[in-house]
């Protein structure tokens, strides 16, 4: 970071192998578009770049990393304005039968997060991401402790039923 | 019954033998994992699993990031090299002006002790005495100008990249309506009543500004039900918020701070008065809806300092009148 402060652009390198893909699932997570994902992610690592002065080696890494993305992703909404679509583009449903058929991972990814619903999905970012304990994520999201847990945990089981199963306790 | 260690573990085991689980098992469960920072711990490693294997197809790239960082680079260059322009032509200016022979003058006119410039400065017109157009103007101008910036106050708790955003669209949002405030003085016949012109001005405020809202500006008045001068020096605003129709009872601008005003006053061209406006509206501006009425002191210098700088010496004398300052 201390190089990154001083201009070298070098060291984004490596923080982009060791944060690069947890930082598009964060992305994913939010927007459910892998292409949005990326550029976001890509712009994330552009603040880090313009923003690593601020940072202070004392404190942990981490969280100052994800208010940085957390900030990209709200002025993303902001900006993002609501797709207008002609009709005569909208694909026939033989098209969204071969899209479906698609093996891509971003395809898969995008699979397996439309079976999960907006809380679940924030319910994970807000464990994962931001650290927080059940009850601060139930008061978050007006839930009970035991509605998030049970929320969590089968939004756990939907992604490990979809997705490949190499997770462990 | 309390749940062990070894039970919660069980739960969280993949599989989802645990499911469906009820509801006071779950806050059972939940409770326990909350206070056990062992237990706690599983479910992180078993959040992070799940996620792991969610597919990430093509991850940041390296060379897209250094692009943006480039275009950003080239950007900043492109920005000093327009203001090191701006400054040298500046300097040239000054210099040209200082150093060019006035037309006419002679070894005698350089002598001659130039008149101070207050003994020159006309006072600055009173609103009384303009014409009825451009007085009704001014009035109906400031009041949108004013009540654009409590939008930002009322209820709301903007953070400051909202606040920033919220005062570059009102800017914008103000000088759109001000062009159908005159249009609507100059072509209406009979003249309507200021007090009409500014509740349609102020109507068509409020409505352009929540078709983009922001998040943290989320609590907007959504009409203007009356508008009404009850006094010369204040204005009353009744508008709907919520459920609940609000009476806004609020000062006026003063004319220091009034840009429609400014513009006769300082015999400013638009460019100029586009820069007097940019800087009062995101400085003294800002909350000065609860500045007026808390008659906040700093109002007067904060203007000063905000306007000064940008205008010539002659026009500067003019703005410390009406500021009141010497």
């Amino acid at each position: 970071m201390t190089l990154l402060g001083s201009g070298h652009d070098e060291p984004l390198g490596v923080l982009m192998s060791r944060h690069g893909d947890e930082l598009v699932r964060f992305f994913l997570l939010r927007s459910r578009d892998p292409h949005a994902a990326q550029d976001l992610a890509n712009e994330t690592f552009f603040r880090i770049f313009s923003k690593a002065r601020t940072f202070e080696p004392k404190k942990p890494f981490r969280p100052w990393f994800y208010t940085v993305a957390l900030n990209v992703w709200r002025a993303w909404q902001r900006r993002r304005k609501p797709p207008e679509v002609p009709l005569q583009v909208l694909p026939e449903a033989a098209e969204e039968e071969q899209a479906a058929a698609s093996t891509s991972a971003e395809e898969q990814a995008k699979r397996l997060l439309e079976r999960l619903s907006d809380v679940d999905r924030e319910i994970l970012v807000l464990r994962h991401y931001e650290g927080l304990q059940l009850k601060e994520i139930a008061k978050r999201l007006g839930l009970s402790p035991g509605a998030v847990y049970t929320r969590l945990f089968r939004a756990l089981e939907k992604l490990r039923e979809a997705g490949p199963n190499d997770e462990s306790v | 019954m309390d749940l062990s260690c070894n039970d919660v573990r069980n739960l969280l085991e993949p599989g989802g033998s645990a499911l469906p689980l009820s509801d006071e098992r779950a806050e059972q469960v939940a409770e326990h994992l909350d206070r056990c920072p062992d237990c706690d711990q599983r479910l992180s490693r078993r959040v992070a699993g799940a996620l792991a294997a969610l597919p990430v197809g093509a991850g940041p790239s390296l060379p897209a990031v250094r692009d943006l960082i480039r275009r950003e680079q080239r950007r900043s260059t492109l920005l000093r090299l327009v203001g090191l322009a701006a400054a040298g032509l500046a300097l040239a200016g000054t210099g040209w002006t200082l150093l060019r022979v006035p037309p006419g003058g002679s070894a005698a006119s350089k002598d001659r002790v130039a008149p101070p410039i207050d003994t020159v400065i006309p006072e600055p017109p009173k609103l009384a005495e303009l014409p009825e157009l451009e007085r009704n103007i001014i009035r109906s101008e400031g009041v949108v100008a004013l009540y654009l910036q409590f939008c930002l106050t009322c209820i709301n708790n903007p953070t400051d990249q909202d606040k920033q955003e919220f005062l570059t669209r009102a800017l914008l949002i103000f000088r759109e309506v001000r062009g159908r405030i005159r249009s609507e003085f100059e072509k209406s016949a009979p003249a309507p009543t200021t007090e009409a012109v500014t509740l349609n001005a102020l109507n068509d405020a409020i409505r352009i500004l929540s078709t983009s809202k922001l998040a943290s500006v989320n609590f907007l008045p959504s009409k203007i039900t009356g508008f009404k001068f009850p006094t010369p020096d204040s204005m009353q605003v009744d508008h709907i918020l919520g459920n609940k129709t609000w009476r806004l009872t609020i000062p006026t601008l003063p004319p220091h701070l009034n840009f429609a005003y400014l513009k006769t006053a300082l015999g400013a061209n638009d460019a100029l008065m586009a820069r007097i406006e940019e800087s009062l509206w995101t400085s003294v501006y800002v909350r000065l809806p609860a500045r007026l009425e808390d008659k906040d002191p700093t109002v007067g210098p904060r203007s000063l300092e905000a306007v000064l700088p940008l205008l010539s010496p002659r026009q500067q004398a003019v703005y410390r009148k009406l500021v009141g300052t010497p």
